[in-house]
């Protein structure tokens, strides 16, 4: 039954939107006695050690503050809300008077919302606001006086910039919409706010453009996440996988960056952006491949110096996949391939070690992954140690003890150095670059080529969202080219919008939002 | 919306295929003279040659007037018996073609590269990657096409720049002097030229393709084998005549300044041309073959052919030579490319309804 029901499931036609589902226990609804909520919240919360309520009289109604501890400013909360509160005095005091005064008379906070669940109750409480509830009153209203503590804005590590801005984002949403509002002063920057994981209720927002972002992909982006069936969510990454067309490919049609100005500049140009809280790394859809080789750096260069890093960074993924096996291959099944002098200093280094070429080097590579994974997980002190150590021991100790030749360690420095230059695809180079030395060493160039054009059309293959990965250099547009191979100079980049929506080949068209509809 | 559909290629997309896939074929046997074109006349047969294979097409594009772009569906509109004979025909003569590729990729390494190799081994890697590309879909690999073109064309740029110095006017000889040689080579261009069903069976998949994608193909892929024939032979001279592979001695004897030998371009550019050939030719396969039977998935489809493809490119060695001659005849291809359409088109049942309503329209 189940393998039909499967069967059936496969040919049945797609379900349309649905929103995200609503929190846990939303379909309890707050009483007005306040008894009977604390009772239902302590019953709720039990067990807890951070619940903080205090049961309090404001102008002679029972009230209760409740709160998550740690997570409100206390100076904020004493001097904005308790105060003014307390020294509450009406003139016909009753539930309905203080309620009215809380929702129209002041401002507690500038955050302020009414809630009539206990699961929204638990989700704002836990998200740092203060929940107010009034006896009497079926509902209650929450404060955002939130005063956590977390990590400042600072300068984003894996994504370091010569020119720009220092700005990267940190772990909290909120700031980091605030980085994205600052950049982009338009009320057609959209804020789409929804909630993953069952259990940790973590918000998200998503971000596009009004006008530049096809409606086509927001509403397939909306539909790839309400199929998101996850108990937990603490970083971006859980959810890429969602949002990826082929999650078995080498290549990700999903963007990260941590860069409020990254982001920016992917959603004026019709993308979709994912801020995740908990998390500095934000996801962006369609991502194509051209744009791993482009930095914010490319456009504040001169042109001509910009073009040359971008073919610098070619070079440096070309040989960081291929120069390893490439090596093997020639130097264990075509030396006859290489210049007389090179060959006779191969020959030589190789003559001295007891292992060939394609051990040799994976070997090599086997220890500087060791390696590069402990100095990456240590801390950072004894990290440099283990570098030191790992350097010492392979690029020296080995050498002279005759167990890899000296061309190899050239090699393997060569491919390590050029694999830092495009740190977004590292995690495809090194498991490539394995493969290939596996497959030069057993067929020579004949396998590193043909597995080479195997790996091409694989990536050809990835479609993010309904645009080709490879676009716009296969299927090819001239004019979305000017800032792939080469980068011009800012008047021509200028002259006309171009929007991810318009590349060759893309099946995602039209522009403005669902909402404009 | 997204991942699912089958997406087609534009016409850019597959001239670029295309001339790659013949591409290959001219890297196998330019200007071999025993077996192949003559070597004077080959410079006036290839211009001849695409002439015959643009007559060749004219059926095809007749037939899509009347019956839409989709051959095998026009086919299927005649009869149940009519459709799957032919349709088994065309995907039998993809694999075919598609073992043919191996074979002789793989006859190229151990003759010339991997001398103390197994054939088998070649053939067995090279269908894998090839049936892999033809899984992934039409869009994949021709996209691929365009990474390859640009690759192969840089690449032969530089051949043909490093053999300059080897070129000498004083071996090319008039291309007319023996009409016997001419005629026969023209026919041999033309009968050849099996790419043409790749070409019928592909369009279908073409968005806003015309009858200027098949002339472009042609003339495009004319030119090319022209300009490489006219190096070989005036790099080479008679001595082209006398090797296996002209174009792999063209390139050794190349030689550009740090850059040494140029064999290894050579050998890359065909691993690429031989890889898209044979996965064009599994995908055709493969097409044909969920025709016949709708409910295999492509990824099943693609090994099944790959696995026939492989069987006949090893196991089917003694009957390769026989095989080989009646291919080269050019009578399948006339029978399927030429034969086909026109038969079809005798059938009133083969108009396509669209085809109907437009007329009515009209």
């Amino acid at each position: 039954m189940g393998v039909i029901r499967y069967l059936k499931g496969l040919f049945a036609p797609p379900p349309a939107y649905a929103p995200p589902r609503p929190d846990e226990g939303a379909d309890k609804k707050l009483g007005s006695a306040l008894l009977d909520n604390l009772i239902g919240v302590r019953a709720m919360f039990t067990d807890s050690g951070d619940l903080i309520i205090h049961e309090v009289q404001v102008c002679g109604v029972p009230c209760a503050v409740l709160m998550c501890e740690g997570m409100v400013n206390t100076q904020t909360f004493s001097e904005m809300f308790a105060e003014p509160l307390t020294r509450l005095r009406l003139e016909k005091p009753g539930p309905d008077s203080v309620l009215d005064w809380v929702r129209h008379q002041s401002l507690l906070a500038p955050d302020q919302k009414e809630i009539h669940t206990f699961g929204e109750l638990f989700r704002f409480m836990m998200s740092g606001f203060v929940v107010l509830l009034i006896d009497g009153i079926a509902g209650g209203s929450v404060f955002g006086i939130q005063g956590f503590s977390g990590r400042s804005v600072g300068e984003p590590a894996g994504e370091t910039n010569v020119r720009g801005s220092r700005e990267g984002f940190s772990e909290m949403l909120r700031p980091n919409m605030s980085l994205l509002r600052r950049r982009f002063k338009s009320p057609d920057l959209i804020f789409e706010m929804t909630v993953f994981g069952d259990k940790s209720r973590t918000d998200c927002t998503l971000v596009y453009l009004r006008g530049a972002v096809s409606d086509e992909l927001l509403r397939e982006v909306k539909y790839r996440l309400s199929k998101v069936k996850i108990d937990v969510v603490l970083e971006s990454g859980y959810l890429q996988p969602f949002l990826d067309s082929k999650p078995l490919s080498l290549f990700s049609g999903v963007g990260v960056t941590e860069r409020p100005d990254t982001l920016c500049a992917k959603v004026a140009e019709g993308r979709v952006g994912l801020l995740v809280d908990g998390t500095p790394y934000a996801l962006i859809v369609p991502y194509l491949f051209a744009e791993n080789f482009q930095s914010l750096d490319d456009y504040s260069h001169r042109p001509y110096f910009a073009t040359f890093i971008r073919w610098l960074k070619y070079a440096a993924f070309a040989l960081s996949i291929l120069l390893p096996g490439l090596y093997v291959a020639v130097g264990s099944f075509h030396p006859e391939l290489l210049p007389a002098t090179i060959l006779t200093s191969l020959v030589v280094s190789e003559e001295t070690t007891p292992f060939p070429l394609m051990f040799e080097a994976l070997a090599v590579f086997f220890i500087y992954e060791i390696v590069r994974e402990a100095g990456l997980r240590m801390p950072q002190a004894v990290g440099h140690a283990v570098s030191i150590v790992g350097a010492l021991v392979i690029g020296d100790a080995a050498v002279n003890a005759g167990i890899i030749g000296a061309p190899m360690v050239i090699v393997v420095a060569v491919t390590a150095i050029s694999s830092f230059v495009v740190p977004s695809l590292y995690e495809p180079v090194t498991v490539l670059r394995f493969a290939f030395i596996l497959i030069g060493g057993l067929s020579g160039v004949f396998g590193v080529v043909l597995a080479l054009c195997a790996v091409i059309v694989n990536l050809c293959a990835v479609n993010p969202l309904g645009v080709p990965a490879t676009s716009p250099a296969t299927p090819f547009s001239l004019y979305p080219m000017r800032d792939v191979l080469f980068r011009w100079g800012w008047r021509t980049l200028a002259k006309e919008d171009l929007r991810v929506q318009d590349l060759a080949g893309s099946d995602i068209r039209g522009e403005g939002t669902a909402d404009d509809r | 919306m997204t991942g699912s559909r089958p997406r087609d290629i534009s016409p850019a997309q597959l001239v670029m295929l295309l001339l790659l896939c013949r591409l290959f074929v001219l890297f196998t046997y330019t200007s071999r003279s025993e077996n192949n074109l003559s070597g004077p006349a080959v410079l006036a047969a290839v211009p001849l040659a695409a002439a015959g294979a643009l007559l060749m097409l004219l059926p095809f594009f007749l037939l899509r007037r009347k019956a839409g772009s989709d051959m095998l569906t026009a086919f299927w509109r005649v009869g149940r018996p009519f459709g799957a004979a032919l349709t088994a025909a065309c995907g039998l003569f993809c694999v075919y073609m598609a073992a043919s590729t191996a074979g002789h990729f793989s006859f190229f390494l151990v003759s010339t590269v991997y001398q103390n190799a197994k054939q088998w081994v070649f053939v067995l890697l090279f269908l894998l990657a090839a049936a892999y590309a033809a899984a992934l879909g039409l869009e994949a690999f021709s996209r691929a096409g365009g990474f390859f073109f640009a690759a192969a064309m840089a690449a032969g740029a530089l051949l043909l720049f490093a053999l300059l110095p080897e070129v000498d006017l004083a071996n090319l000889a008039n291309p007319f002097l023996d009409p016997g040689a001419l005629a026969a080579g023209t026919l041999r261009g033309v009968a050849g030229n099996a790419d043409i069903l790749l070409f019928l069976l592909l369009f279908p998949r073409v968005r806003g393709g015309s009858g200027k994608t098949g002339f472009w193909w042609v003339a495009l892929t004319a030119a090319v084998w022209w300009v490489l024939c006219f190096f070989v032979l005036t790099a080479l001279g008679d001595y082209a005549g006398t090797r296996l592979f002209p174009l792999q001695t063209a390139a050794a004897v190349a030689n550009l300044s740090v850059f040494g030998r140029m064999d290894l371009v050579h050998i890359t550019v065909w691993i690429i041309t031989a890889f898209l050939r044979a996965a064009a030719w599994l995908y055709c396969g493969c097409t044909c073959l969920r025709r016949l039977f709708p409910k295999v998935r492509m990824g099943a489809a693609s090994a099944l052919c790959a696995l026939a493809a492989g069987i006949a490119a090893v196991a089917a060695a003694p009957l390769w030579e026989a095989a080989g001659s009646a291919w080269e005849s050019g009578v399948p291809l006339l029978l399927l490319a030429v034969a086909a359409p026109l038969v079809t088109l005798c059938f009133p049942r083969a108009k396509s309804p669209v085809e109907d309503g437009k007329e009515a329209a009209q």
